[in-house]
């Protein structure tokens, strides 16, 4: 059986690049992509550790966090629509109509 | 995990407010389509479903359900009547605001009440799943309601700007959880009370990462600094009564959350920094948003940065979960609710769309041609400030007097000063009202009788605890010793 740690070490690895991504990518959907990245690393935490301690309890919690994510998704890509209409683009630094 | 809970006597009754929110949000939805002639009625409606959520409440059962994931009680019942309170004032204010702006739609209303169902489960989860799914249903109805004005590019823009950083916040407060379910073995509060009270445990530098991933979700969610920069912009681009609503609502529930989660951490917090990463973001807020504030000529700007302050003021009182802590917690976002939905209430009635800054000159020489409407305003100003007589002082007081009893002397006084360099930018409103002569052109003041009732409601609220807070003092206390009784 392959330890759990190395399941631990892959997902922060995953989670990271999706961090990494949302902070230096500027167009809207590879961001969401990117946060997306972070969601899934955090899914396969789970899962490493519901595996170790023979639990339903954190597998039960992946499926409520897929759902999370698709009406997530739902929401947002209709965002990006919207903004589409507006701007013709979706790099979210065109979006600076406020500043302080 | 035990499923046959779930069929549990009472369940019904643990649920009933949330039940008729979710009801009535889809009746809404329904009426706005089968009788669409009849949409001026879909306001009054919708604050009469908030009135029955309120009355609902007599017949809720307490206790814990749902296998041990759901606890109602008394602190409970008093977030559900800040959150039904918020709700009623935003829609009364939005009934005048989107008829003037042109907005149809039933739906506005029911991503009202569906978000205060998902600010019921954060406030009453007992499982750290309960409280992200309650999270996520009311930042998905966020999302909508701040883009609701889609013709209007600035709407668009802060619905994208709280998308992008509430959807990452999200994935941090996950895998926070995630981290602290490897270590517990548990995400239910209760049990992961039981592992932290046992003294054996040691705290590894990944629980500490867990923690500060935690923080950094749910300091997002409260706009505490320095994860902040999203609430200027987000207020300035939404309908107004959503900004007042976002401002003090989701607050509350992020707040009654957090109070679980330290409570439960409570035996281990002594050997770790974790309150030290707590007490800094609340330093930071206090002074990044008072100092920023008096800056600001935006009105919805200078509110925003207000209320970073003000954050930081009750994450002063969590440093030290007890029943002071609990209950000033709880009467503050009450006050709080009143004076700031109260203070976006008149800045919502200038007849001027979010698309252009509201700025102090619009409100300049309103209390000679508007009395009522000014005299709104300057209460929620003096509130705000911390003056005596209004509830802002009681609450404030209790505040920090709940501090310095706990031993945060220092930061109880980094907060007591910048809450006195905080009265000049909240009484530069009040100067600009009476002392400042109206020019030409004057933006009007657009006051319907919902909007009016909204803010005859925050003034009364406001003096009414400001002068007699003994009855609210004494439910919250008590309250809030059920909670921690446990």
């Amino acid at each position: 059986m392959i330890p759990t740690h190395y399941f631990l070490i892959l997902s922060a690895i995953l989670f990271t690049i999706g961090v990494c991504g949302v902070l230096t990518r500027r167009n809207g959907i590879t961001i969401f992509m990117s946060i997306e990245l972070m969601v899934n690393a955090v899914n396969l935490t789970f899962l490493a550790y519901a595996r170790q301690f023979h639990q339903l309890h954190g597998m039960i919690f992946v499926f409520f966090v897929m759902a999370i994510a698709a009406a997530e998704a739902a929401v947002g890509l209709a965002i990006f629509l919207s903004l589409f209409h507006h701007r013709e683009t979706i790099d979210v630094d065109e979006a600076n109509l406020m500043h302080w | 995990m035990n499923l046959t809970p779930l069929l549990e006597a009472h369940w019904i009754n643990a649920i009933l407010p949330e039940l008729v929110l979710c009801i009535g949000g889809m009746f809404l939805i329904l009426f706005d389509a089968f009788a669409p002639k009849a949409r001026s009625l879909t306001g009054p409606i919708a604050v009469v479903i908030f009135i029955l959520c309120a009355w609902s409440q007599r017949f809720v059962a307490v206790g814990t359900f749902f296998g041990g994931t759901y606890e109602v009680g008394g602190i409970t019942r008093v977030f559900d009547i800040t959150f039904v309170l918020a709700g009623i004032l935003c829609t009364l204010l939005s009934a005048d605001y989107l008829e003037r702006e042109g907005i149809t739609g039933g739906e506005f209303y029911a991503l009202l009440m569906w978000g205060t169902v998902g600010m019921m489960m954060m406030a009453k989860g007992l499982d750290l799943l309960i409280i992200i799914l309650g999270l996520e249903l009311l930042s998905i109805c966020i999302f909508v309601l701040l883009g609701f004005q889609r013709r209007l590019p600035v709407s668009n823009e802060a619905s994208l700007k709280y998308f992008l950083m509430g959807a990452f916040a999200t994935g941090f407060i996950l895998y926070g959880t995630a981290l602290f379910y490897g270590a517990t073995e548990s995400t239910n509060i209760n049990v992961m009370a039981r592992w932290f009270a046992n003294p054996d445990v040691t705290i590894t530098p990944l629980l500490t990462v867990a923690f500060v991933l935690l923080m950094a979700g749910f300091g997002f969610k409260l706009a505490l600094a320095p994860f902040h920069p999203w609430a200027p912009d987000v207020y300035q681009g939404a309908p107004t009564p959503v900004a007042g609503w976002l401002s003090v609502a989701p607050k509350a529930a992020t707040l009654i959350a957090l109070i679980r989660i330290f409570h439960a951490m409570g035996p281990v917090l002594p050997q770790t920094k974790w309150m030290t990463i707590v007490a800094w973001l609340a330093v930071l807020s206090m002074i990044i948003g008072n100092s920023v504030a008096i800056a600001q000529r935006d009105l919805k700007r200078m509110l925003a940065y207000s209320g970073i302050a003000q954050v930081g003021y009750m994450t002063i009182a969590m440093l030290t979960i007890n029943e002071d802590a609990v209950a000033s917690i709880a009467i503050y976002t009450i006050v709080y609710a009143l004076m700031n939905l109260g203070a976006f209430g008149v800045i919502s009635m200038l007849a001027k769309n979010q698309n252009d800054p509201q700025t102090l000159d619009d409100i300049a020489g309103l209390g000679w041609r508007r009395p009522f409407h000014a005299l709104a305003l300057a209460v929620c100003m003096f509130s705000l400030s911390g003056l005596p007589p209004t509830g802002g002082f009681v609450s404030k007081f209790y505040i920090f007097r709940t501090a310095v009893q706990s031993g945060h002397t220092g930061i109880a006084l980094i907060g007591i000063i910048t809450s006195i360099a905080s009265v000049y930018y909240y009484l530069r409103v009040v100067y600009y009202l009476y002392m400042k002569e109206s020019a030409e052109g004057q933006t009007r003041i657009d006051g319907g009788i919902f909007a009016t009732g909204a803010l005859a409601i925050s003034i009364i609220g406001i003096f009414l605890i400001g002068i007699w807070p003994t009855p609210l003092f004494h439910a919250a206390s008590y309250a809030a010793h059920l909670l921690l009784a446990r």
